[in-house]
């Protein structure tokens, strides 16, 4: 969409600097025009995903991955992360809730140098393996509901959460030790209510952890701001962010379990939730950094769905400048120079087979259309009569490449409202120093 | 896109195959059990590195384009795991890097080459599949006349969480043959691997676990006193020989600790506070008297306790060492996080990170120490002494790798875990390859077979392409084991024997090196790993294919000041 937005401001600021201010008026028009017809019922352009098959989910999930050439995926790794893409999407649709429902929660987690194929998912939260956990440590914990406390400030025994300001100590106080002493309390409180696991999103001072550890706590440290959330979703804990006062028996959780999971040969912890809220992590795996991390940016869940002060010729001139801008979106899509076609019966795109290159490929861009010798075509940035596309009614085709709904649209409405500001720009303010 | 457009973004594709395909040579001399080895000098530094693998020469580049940061990224990430394979993935990256440049000259489309050269591996890949030997079959039909158990299994520890209490002896008649077959010309360094493993086996657990070796390497004497020995063995200076004098021959008991040993330090996370002053009105307290107080504190410790031995992953303070030396504490520094790991496990001792975290629960017990022999070098001033410690559950196994020339005590040690991982892995996947070319020449014939299947003439011709690559590969490794006085010289040998093979039959490899007098027993005796080749291979073409299909590069950072944009690409 990047390509629409800057092609609308380009073409539109060729048409004069009246016109300028008319056509983003008439743009947020064919906007809202846009976003009608595509929420309406009467939009051909939408497909009915049934959720009754899984078949199609996966198709869905591998359409999206195929149109990600970076990823570097064969069919068959494609075949297995499409699935995984749909079990990590079933598991999170909640069973046995009545009244108004929402989805569970997807973490992603990604490494390195394995294999595609020991990509998997995993019911629960899966973190990395603490330094000193040993199986005996899991097996002395027993089965049952676990007591969780969670820290999102630094328990390192320092003073950096002040901040960068000049402190003076006086009398010989040792302010390491002080700090190491009130964490100290803290591990003896935390011990005396029973808590299991001990998690923390930043680093535990070794001396807390050994106290913990002796005590039989579990302690997870380093978590990261990124799995903060996950764990408060599944445990139910609340994040303590202060050392110093005892902590109030509402900011604990529960999780019911804790085991070792392997995906390649990498081990990881996983946390299982105690509530029956749908949570899973799908671990993503690659040869290559740099496409695994191309493969996590296109690895989501399929979800469905879902006047103007101007004259007549700023009208027309817009409009046009509207439409080149989604048709030029179009031929950009054809990486190798190609013509794109445009059939004047159903108006899907069209694409010249390589290996004949007068005649076309048997089925339209997305799989719908059949060739048939009587349908016209003509390439897409030429002049044609207007006409209003019919309706695709009981066809065997399944749709071969399928774009997400919401993102799509989203799209469509941010490119458009980005080229308005660009184009309602006057000045701009630059701070020379 | 029109096409004027599409000719200059072709330009640049091309910019960054030719880049990789030209980084590629230089690894050239790599390939094969006969390397070259190359000197990298530091213009800037004037310090020098000796290589004799990809991965190192890559690593000590220092490498301006992204394409070259991607090859060192994939390279790396392939030695990481396997340790073996990265000379004939960076050869085959600049063979296909060729086949593509080719192919775009010819005008064949992104789509088409990425699909060809896929459906070509593929090919290759099914080939070797279904001729790869099966390691039981290979022992067994080594010594047939001898009667063996027909599931001979080798159990691993792939990690801790893995016990195994399947422990079958394997014929130490197998393994040799199967480790001697996959050395490519390290036998020396192979020898030490099978050393170890018969150490490892003998301590009664699984053999060759890969994550108890440990090498210690020592320049001074030359190669043939390397030896691998039980245990942890490690350099201590000659101030400390008096201590292993006195502990040799008693039950030891041993502390560990992560990080420095010292006042100063703090463990990894902690931020020290810019700026703190501290203000008292007692003159007495000064900076030199905290640490002293400090090392007291940690000798009454370490005394209290009866520790005869002090592991630290970290620097010692030189103070606290010397405190400790007259009271016979043995310390050594600089020792890897996993071999504390281990000790901990077989002494029960606690690892921590500070010294006043030390208690009785934390000292570990059963530890011996061995002198094992005496290093002088440059008349007295520079003596060490190796010895071993060892603590009784323990299967760690130390590989001490000795060579006169400094500069190559990195390659030997890389020949060492290049051999320990191929033999790992050989087990892992329970099958191999058959080496010496027959796995390329196997592949080459499977590429002219499925030609004539297809209709795609695209297709026919990357398969030509790729069948020619193999060629070229073949012919270096034949180049570089001297076999041939230059490479049109191979192709010749290679093309005459493709056509003189039954229509149906795998190449007899044998033909190939018997013109140059070459053992032809030992020849087919020498495997490849599965996995190490299918990954590389498979690694290759990965790259090329991400190459290819990148059509810009963007170039971030534009310094301050300077208004002048060096190179900026516009989409």
């Amino acid at each position: 969409m990047g390509i629409f937005t800057l092609r609308l401001i380009e073409s539109t600021q060729k048409l004069g600097l009246r016109t300028v201010a008319a056509a983003s008026k008439v743009y947020k028009h064919l906007l809202d025009e846009c976003n009608l017809y595509l929420k309406g019922d009467s939009c051909i352009c939408k497909v009915r995903v049934d959720f009754t098959s899984c078949d199609s989910l996966v198709a869905l999930a591998t359409s999206m991955l195929t149109s990600k050439p970076a990823c570097m995926l064969n069919s068959r790794e494609k075949q297995h992360i499409g699935s995984l893409i749909t079990q990590a999407f079933l598991y999170s649709i909640p069973c046995n809730s009545s009244g108004a429902t929402c989805f569970g929660r997807t973490v992603t987690i990604a490494i390195e140098s394995q294999s595609v194929s020991d990509a998997a998912v995993f019911p629960g939260l899966l973190v990395d393996v603490p330094e000193m956990l040993q199986p005996a440590d899991l097996k002395r914990l027993g089965s049952g509901p676990l007591k969780v406390v969670l820290f999102n400030t630094s328990l390192a025994g320092d003073i950096s959460e002040v901040g960068d300001v000049a402190l003076e100590v006086y009398g010989g106080v040792d302010p390491d030790f002080e700090v190491l002493r009130q964490l100290l309390r803290l591990g003896e409180h935390i011990v005396k209510n029973e808590a299991t696991l001990f998690a923390c999103q930043k680093v535990v001072h070794p001396v807390l952890q050994q106290y913990l550890r002796e005590h039989g706590v579990i302690v997870i440290e380093r978590l990261g701001l990124g799995l903060m959330d996950p764990f408060v979703q599944i445990t139910g804990a609340q994040a303590v962010a202060s050392l110093c006062s005892p902590v109030p028996p509402e900011a604990y959780g529960l999780i019911k379990g804790l085991s070792f999971q392997s995906c390649g040969s990498r081990e990881l912890l996983q946390l299982l939730p105690c509530k029956d809220f749908p949570f899973s992590t799908m671990v993503l795996c690659h040869r290559n950094e740099t496409m695994l991390e191309e493969l996590k940016s296109q690895s989501m869940v399929a979800k469905t769905a879902t006047s103007l002060g101007v004259s007549h010729s700023e009208f027309l001139m817009a409009s046009e400048v509207f439409c080149s801008s989604l048709r030029a979106v179009t031929l950009s899509l054809e990486h190798d120079g190609q013509d794109c076609l445009i059939d004047l019966t159903y108006a899907h795109r069209w694409v010249p087979d390589m290996d004949s290159p007068n005649s076309v490929k048997r089925a339209c861009g997305c799989g719908l259309v059949e060739d048939r010798s009587n349908l016209d075509k003509t390439p897409l940035n030429t002049a044609y009569h207007t006409f209003c596309p019919v309706s695709l009614e009981n066809t065997d085709n399944q749709p071969k490449i399928l774009d997400s709904f919401s993102a799509k649209l989203s799209a469509l409405n941010v490119a458009v409202e980005i080229a308005n500001l660009v184009l309602d720009l006057k000045y701009i303010i630059r701070d020379v120093n | 896109m029109s096409r004027a457009s599409v000719g200059s973004i072709g330009q640049r594709r091309h910019i960054a195959l030719q880049q990789l395909e030209a980084i590629a040579t230089t690894t050239h001399s790599f390939l094969g059990p006969h390397k070259r080895q190359k000197f990298i000098q530091d213009e800037d530094g004037g310090n020098a590195a000796l290589v004799s693998s990809s991965a190192r020469l890559l690593e000590n580049i220092e490498m301006d384009s992204s394409v070259a940061q991607l090859l060192n990224e994939t390279v790396q990430a392939h030695q990481k795991i396997l340790r073996s394979g990265t000379n004939t993935l960076v050869f085959l990256t600049g063979i296909w890097s060729r086949v593509a440049l080719d192919c775009l000259h010819r005008g064949f489309s992104v789509s088409h080459i990425k699909n060809a050269t896929t459906k070509g591996l593929e090919v290759c890949l099914e080939a070797c599949r279904r001729s790869a030997e099966i390691l039981e079959e290979m022992s067994s039909k080594k010594d047939s006349e001898e009667k063996l158990p027909k599931n001979i299994k080798l159990t691993l520890k792939h990690s801790r969480h893995f016990t195994s209490n399947d422990h079958q002896t394997v014929k130490s008649a197998d393994v040799s043959h199967v480790a001697h077959g996959i050395s490519h010309g390290c036998q020396d360094s192979m020898n030490l691997v099978l050393e170890a493993y018969k150490l490892q086996s003998g301590c009664k657990t699984s053999a060759l676990d890969i994550q108890k070796l440990v090498t210690c390497p020592v320049s001074g004497p030359s190669e043939k006193h390397s030896r691998v020995l039980h245990g942890y063995v490690v350099l201590v200076s000659a101030e400390q020989s008096s201590v292993i004098q006195h502990l040799q021959e008693q039950t030891l008991k041993m502390a560990l600790v992560t990080g420095d040993l010292s006042e100063e330090y703090r463990h990894v996370g902690y931020n020290r506070h810019a700026h703190i002053t501290h203000v008292t009105d007692r003159p007495d307290v000064t900076w030199e008297s905290r640490e002293e107080r400090w090392i007291e504190t940690a000798f009454k410790t370490l005394r209290n306790l009866s520790v005869d031995v002090l592991l630290v992953s970290g620097v010692v303070s030189v103070k606290l060492k010397d405190r400790c030396i007259p009271y016979n504490i043995l310390v050594v520094e600089g020792v890897r996080t996993d071999i504390l790991k281990d000790f901990s496990t077989s002494t029960g001792a606690v690892l921590v990170s500070y010294i006043t975290q030390l208690t009785e629960r934390c000292v570990g017990r059963g530890v011996k120490i061995r002198r094992w022999r005496e290093f002088s070098r440059h008349g007295g001033k520079n003596d060490s002494t190796a010895i071993s410690i060892t603590a009784a559950a323990t299967s760690l196994v130390t590989a001490v790798i000795t060579s006169s020339i400094r500069a190559e005590l990195q390659s030997l040690e890389d020949r060492f875990w290049s051999c320990a991982h191929r033999l790992h892995q050989a087990f892992t996947d329970g099958k191999l390859l058959r080496g010496a070319a027959a796995t390329e020449l196997l592949c080459i014939q499977q590429l002219y077979k499925s030609t004539p299947g297809m209709e795609n003439p695209h297709e026919k011709v990357v398969m030509q392409l790729m069948a020619d690559g193999w060629m070229d590969y073949i012919s270096t490794l034949m180049l570089n084991c001297g076999t041939v006085s230059c490479k049109a010289e191979a192709r010749t040998s290679v093309t005459r024997l493709l056509r003189l093979c039954e229509d149906g039959e795998p190449v007899c490899v044998k033909a190939l090196w018997a013109p140059a007098d070459v053992d032809t027993d030992s020849v087919t005796s020498v495997y490849d790993n599965v996995t190490v080749k299918f990954e590389a291979w498979r690694r290759a073409l990965d790259l090329v294919l991400l190459v290819l299909q990148s059509d810009t590069e963007i170039i971030t950072g534009v310094s301050e000041g300077e208004n002048v944009y060096k190179e900026f690409v516009f989409l």
